[in-house]
């Protein structure tokens, strides 16, 4: 069976494009931001002819990684926003949490002689049996043209629902092939990985990884973004890296909206929750995690003490 | 209905786990007095500038103003159960919370919760979090310092504690409690004549998003001075493989010596890692 590439054009609606993504695990939005990727490959230029080659063969001896992306690029910042992938997390990531987060920014620079790197699921990170619902929804924007020749990220399609130890064949991989300025969309149960570069050209992509709020970054990224520096981003973007709440209650700092370190003046008075906060919550559906039975309920009358998290009526 | 089991505090760390893991909930009766009593000088003048909230007067990021709470935090036999309860779901695990709570009497009672209910997991599930709360004030049913509900560890989701379900944890202070993730719970209403005081630390396996940032309370300057060990509780270290890096690099290695090379994990880390098992998320 010949398999073809998961291609949409940028005017693709939205929901189209998520169920696409559902179904396959990945979705390629061709020419998605060719100006801003080519913006992208001016700014980090300089930084990826620093960056060292990785020293393991996991990170690859040919390859170069560049991290904490939006120090050091302005086209970056304005990539992570983008709002194609943000109407996709909002439909991947927001049934299950209150508010996503960034889980990751770096480049991943491959020079000729780049080996394939070992096909892995990102959601790998957490201690989850697969299939299981999308932790991580990872992006990889080619700001060089990514061919099967220069490395192309491997992707097998569909192997988001496979079974936890299911393993690929190699007639089960593809590259992806697309032109700079294009992204590849794909779910952290998908099984993929940076292609081997046969060609005399690099390949140069920018990824960037969301996932839900409630879950611990890949990438720390107040250390990478300390907030003297995260001052003078965009408040969605100080937001999205994680000076937010990650749900009710969750990720406070001082008692309250942890964005308050970034304002000017002083310490706002801070609330552990809002009532949007709340809202948002109260949509996300509780999952069973593990095989812990409870004990049987018995029926009884008389007053319940007052109850939250556990019992949204209440 | 049953109240929460009291420990010696000689007792065996292996004794204290399985009570904790079989009850979701035990006391260890004068474990610490003569730290508690010190971190309670320590934060008093803070805790006393506090505003108070329904009667309730709360402390965050305590690291940075007792160096008794972080030998709290440290306590070997917390850390037993933490290794205990939370090392089967996690590489690492880590701070979740630090905080001072002071019920003023009159003070309004908090609603009965479950930690876990900061994340999105049916319950009952595997432990994701445990509580230690010391008592700098003794703990009884008048002064509202702790009420649990018994066996509400192991309920389904939706059962909801009655009013006869809550029990008071009592306990003299210097000693601590300590209760699971699933554990409904809450402070009371304090009807003596003065105020009760409590530190307390959570602890979190380490895939999971703190609920009071660390980095943010305790920055890289002010975690320079602090122990290797609370550092690395803090998050300054890996959560996971690859979990939590900076710069290509281990969290922690901005406290060490320039120059060496990066890393993405460490042995141990993925030895913790491959012997995890895996669970099933999502499934109804």
């Amino acid at each position: 069976m010949a398999l073809s590439l998961n291609i949409q054009t940028p005017d693709t609606p939205h929901d189209r494009m998520a169920a696409s993504l559902d179904e396959h695990g990945y979705v390629i939005v061709e020419e998605a931001a060719p100006e801003l990727a080519a913006r992208a490959r001016e700014e980090l230029a300089p930084h990826i002819e620093a960056a060292p080659f990785g020293h393991t063969d996991f990170l690859g001896q040919h390859t170069k990684r560049v991290g904490a992306l939006f120090t050091v690029s302005k086209a970056a910042q304005e990539l992570v926003l983008h709002p194609t992938v943000l109407a996709l997390c909002d439909r991947v990531l927001l049934p299950h949490c209150a508010r996503y987060q960034l889980n990751f920014s770096g480049v991943m620079h491959l020079e000729p002689g780049a080996q394939a790197q070992v096909l892995h699921r990102d959601g790998g990170l957490y201690p989850f049996l697969q299939p299981s619902p999308p932790t991580i929804m990872p992006t990889m924007w080619a700001i060089s043209d990514f061919t099967a020749e220069n490395g192309g990220t491997q992707v097998v399609p569909g192997s988001h629902l496979w079974e936890h130890e299911r393993a690929p064949y190699e007639d089960e991989v593809l590259n992806a092939e697309m032109s700079a300025g294009s992204v590849l969309i794909y779910t952290g149960g998908l099984y993929h990985g940076g292609g081997k570069n046969r060609s005399n050209t690099v390949r140069t992509g920018i990824a960037l990884q969301y996932s839900l709020g409630w879950l611990r970054q890949e990438e720390n990224q107040y250390l990478a973004n300390p907030p003297e520096v995260a001052r003078h981003y965009p408040e969605k973007l100080q937001r999205l890296i994680g000076y937010d709440y990650g749900a009710p209650y969750l990720g406070f700092y001082k008692g309250g909206d942890p964005h308050r370190v970034l304002e000017d003046g002083p310490l706002r008075q801070g609330h552990r929750t809002t009532p949007e906060l709340e809202e948002d919550a109260a949509r996300v559906e509780w999952l069973r995690w593990g095989n812990v039975e409870p004990v049987p309920t018995p029926s009884r009358e008389g007053n319940t003490a007052r109850a939250v998290f556990n019992s949204p009526d209440s | 209905m049953a109240q929460p089991q009291s420990l010696a505090a000689d007792s065996a760390p292996e004794t204290v786990a399985d009570v904790l893991a079989r009850d979701g909930v035990v006391i260890v009766a004068g474990l610490a007095p003569g730290r508690t009593a010190t971190t309670g000088h320590e934060i008093a003048a803070a805790l006393e500038r506090g505003t108070p909230e329904g009667g309730t007067r709360r402390l965050g990021a305590l690291f940075t103003r007792s160096a008794t709470a972080q030998e709290l935090a440290l306590h070997p036999l917390v850390l037993a159960l933490a290794d205990a309860l939370l090392l089967p779901a996690c590489a690492r695990y880590q701070l979740n919370f630090t905080g001072a709570t002071a019920l003023d009497p009159g003070c309004a009672p908090q609603r009965v919760h479950r930690d876990v209910g900061l994340y999105p997991f049916r319950h009952p599930c595997p432990v994701t979090q445990i509580q230690a709360v010391w008592a700098l004030d003794p703990f009884d049913d008048e002064n509202g310092g702790l009420f649990v509900a018994p066996g509400s560890h192991r309920w389904d989701h939706g059962r909801k504690a009655g009013e006869n379900d809550m029990v008071a944890v009592v306990m003299p202070a210097g000693s601590m409690v300590v209760y699971t993730s699933g554990m409904l719970h809450g402070t009371g209403t304090n009807r003596s004549t003065r105020p009760v005081v409590s530190v307390g630390f959570q602890y979190s396996l380490g895939w999971l998003r703190q609920e009071e940032n660390q980095y943010l309370a305790h920055p890289p300057e002010a975690a320079r001075a602090y122990p290797e060990a609370l550092r690395r509780l803090l998050g300054y270290d890996f959560g996971g493989p690859s979990l939590g890096f900076v710069d290509r690099d281990d969290p922690h290695r901005l406290f060490e010596e320039p120059g060496q090379a990066p890393r993405r994990s460490r042995p141990e880390i993925d030895a913790a890692q491959a012997a995890l098992r895996p669970m099933a998320f999502g499934e109804d």
